[in-house]
């Protein structure tokens, strides 16, 4: 077998913040230095076998106090989730049930159920560290995805190639890599039979395979012949051989965004090809020397937004989180398309003005000064203070020492000759100003 | 006077329409998708109160919603008309029983653009 590198360096806080962006979202105050203490071998395990979910902090409610209900308003969907990247104790569970919504990505706005998308997400947390190839199986009988690519419109008579194709190109082995146009609709005919009933009130339910509505004939697919079923079709694409290398490329680009070299790669789709278990290709993937000493990942919107209240404590407190989200590129249960999210454009130009907006929502609740008529703590005229007091409203993330020195200009500057009324007044204004920027730093933009 | 008046015969129809900022307590929340031609609540059924009711456009076309309780004399609630990809809500004060719901444009109810909500205790 291929031998797959280890990170043999040290593994500091640094390393262990590192490992909690990518693998969760981001670090509580405190919980990379803990993390630290376990060395990369207990680190790692500690996520990959994660404790029994327990969450931590208040629970989250709109901006009226109401619980939220993720299956009957507009956004709780989303909040919903979004809650539970803040409060749990499984991150990486909930990091890879994110990476399977971005690589089956289905949404609402096809779906038309929030029930139903709320049920997939389920079934991708079922499976966030299990069998791929049991999350392929559900997958494509799973009743969201089965309307959001047709399957219950793919019938003998009538085959509809929907999700034939996407099983193949997105799914499974990459766009026209190893397969046929011919492939895509001999798929199409095994994956006939799905069906669902549509009930007055109830919308579409009672998903089910119906043999009547299902092709028998004989298929040829990657060039072998069968009498093929759904279940075929997945098992083809799995045992073919273009599944493992696309697979390990693909869930690769999620935690390191350089491509693996040629021994890791090799080592990775062995590993994977074994049973097609997830967990033991992350826990190689998380222990490699290309995750700590590789380039920094922009971290995608909600990962931001979660690691930002972790960071500072918050719980999901305001709707506002649905439309600055959107705002920054990321709906959750909305991706784009069934491509899933483009995260080439995480931050460009309109979506980093996203961002803005984040962090100043983020920090409003702990901004300092007068508000409503009452006076705030006295915050000190001292630059350096500030920039300290900045880090530690943020939960000490690590930065640069380029960062902390622009932040300490910046303070410096702003308070050059803060004298007088002055001299109390601005202090608090340069503290907040120093805070966004923290915030929407380079540094806390990507892990 | 005349506010109170309206307001208690809305309430005997078993339907009122609640200011924006009233804060009754408990709020239920479902949710109506519309499309060509179905109208689909998201619960079958909700708890009598406060109850927010959303209205999502998932069709083409432009779609409304009228919700009116069952009961003999019932006043109906109107939502506005919405365009496609639009949403609106609206929280009413519920009294128990059964409420119809459908879209009132063109023939959108006969195609089958109507469902029942029941209001339980």
């Amino acid at each position: 077998m291929a031998t797959i590198p280890h990170y043999e360096g040290p593994f500091r806080t640094a390393e262990a913040e590192r490992l909690l962006w990518r693998a969760g979202f981001g670090p509580r105050r405190g919980q990379a230095a803990s993390l630290a203490r376990l060395g990369l071998d207990g680190a790692v395990r500690s996520l990959t076998h994660p404790p029994a979910e327990r969450w931590i902090g208040p629970a989250p409610h709109d901006d009226k106090g109401h619980p939220l209900a993720p299956a009957d308003a507009y956004g709780h969907d989303h909040l919903w989730w979004l809650d539970r990247m803040v409060r749990t104790r499984r991150p990486l569970v909930e990091r890879m049930t994110l990476v399977w919504h971005d690589w089956f990505a289905t949404s609402n706005s096809g779906v038309g159920s929030q029930k139903l998308m709320l049920a997939q997400n389920r079934l991708l947390r079922r499976y966030a560290l299990g069998s791929f190839r049991k999350l392929l199986v559900s997958i494509t009988a799973n009743p969201a995805m089965l309307i959001w690519l047709s399957g219950t419109d793919n019938r003998k008579d009538a085959p509809n190639e929907n999700y034939g194709r996407e099983l193949m190109e997105l799914f499974t082995l990459g766009e026209g890599n190893g397969y046929t146009e011919r492939d895509v609709r001999e798929q199409a005919r095994a994956l006939t039979g799905w069906t669902s009933t549509w009930k007055r009130g109830k919308g579409q339910t009672d998903f089910r395979f119906d043999p009547r509505r299902h092709d028998p004939g004989v298929k040829t697919v990657f060039g072998k012949q069968g009498s093929y079923s759904w279940r075929d079709s997945v098992s083809l694409c799995i045992n073919h051989p273009e599944h493992a290398p696309f697979f390990v490329d693909k869930l690769w680009s999620y935690f390191v965004p350089e491509p693996p070299d040629a021994r890791t790669k090799a080592g990775l789709e062995e590993l994977y090809r074994r049973d097609h278990e997830v967990r033991p290709v992350l826990d190689a993937i998380l222990r490699h020397p290309a995750l700590y000493t590789g380039p920094r990942m922009v971290k995608p919107p909600v990962v931001y937004i979660a690691g930002l209240l972790r960071g500072l404590n918050r719980g999901v407190d305001t709707s506002a989180w649905v439309w600055l989200s959107d705002g920054a590129g990321q709906r959750l249960f909305n991706p784009p398309n069934v491509a899933g999210w483009d995260d080439s454009r995480w931050l460009d130009t309109n979506a980093f003005r996203g961002r803005w907006y984040i962090a100043n929502t983020a920090l409003e609740k702990v901004s300092l000064g007068d508000r409503k008529g009452r006076k705030g703590p006295k915050v000190p005229n001292d630059p350096e203070a500030i920039v300290k007091g900045a880090l530690a409203v943020l939960g000490n993330p690590t930065i640069r020492p380029e960062t902390h020195a622009e932040l300490l200009t910046f303070a410096r500057a702003s308070l050059q000759g803060a004298s007088g009324w002055k001299a109390e007044s601005y202090p608090p204004l340069v503290a907040n100003a120093v805070r966004q920027l923290l915030a929407v730093s380079p540094d806390l933009q990507t892990c | 006077m005349r506010r109170l008046a309206i307001l208690i015969a809305a309430a005997i129809a078993g339907l009122a329409a609640l200011p924006a900022n009233a804060e009754t307590g408990m709020l239920s929340f479902v949710q109506i998708v519309e499309k060509e031609f179905t109208l689909t609540p998201s619960r079958p059924s909700v708890r009598a109160g406060s109850v927010s009711i959303e209205l999502v456009n998932f069709g083409m076309d432009t779609h409304d919603l009228v919700v009116k309780s069952v009961k003999a004399g019932s006043k109906p609630v109107r939502f506005k008309q919405l365009d496609p990809r639009g949403r609106t809500e609206r929280t009413l004060r519920m009294t128990p029983g059964r409420y119809s719901l459908w879209c009132s444009l063109s023939n959108h109810k006969a195609r089958g653009m109507r469902a029942t909500l029941i209001v339980t205790k």
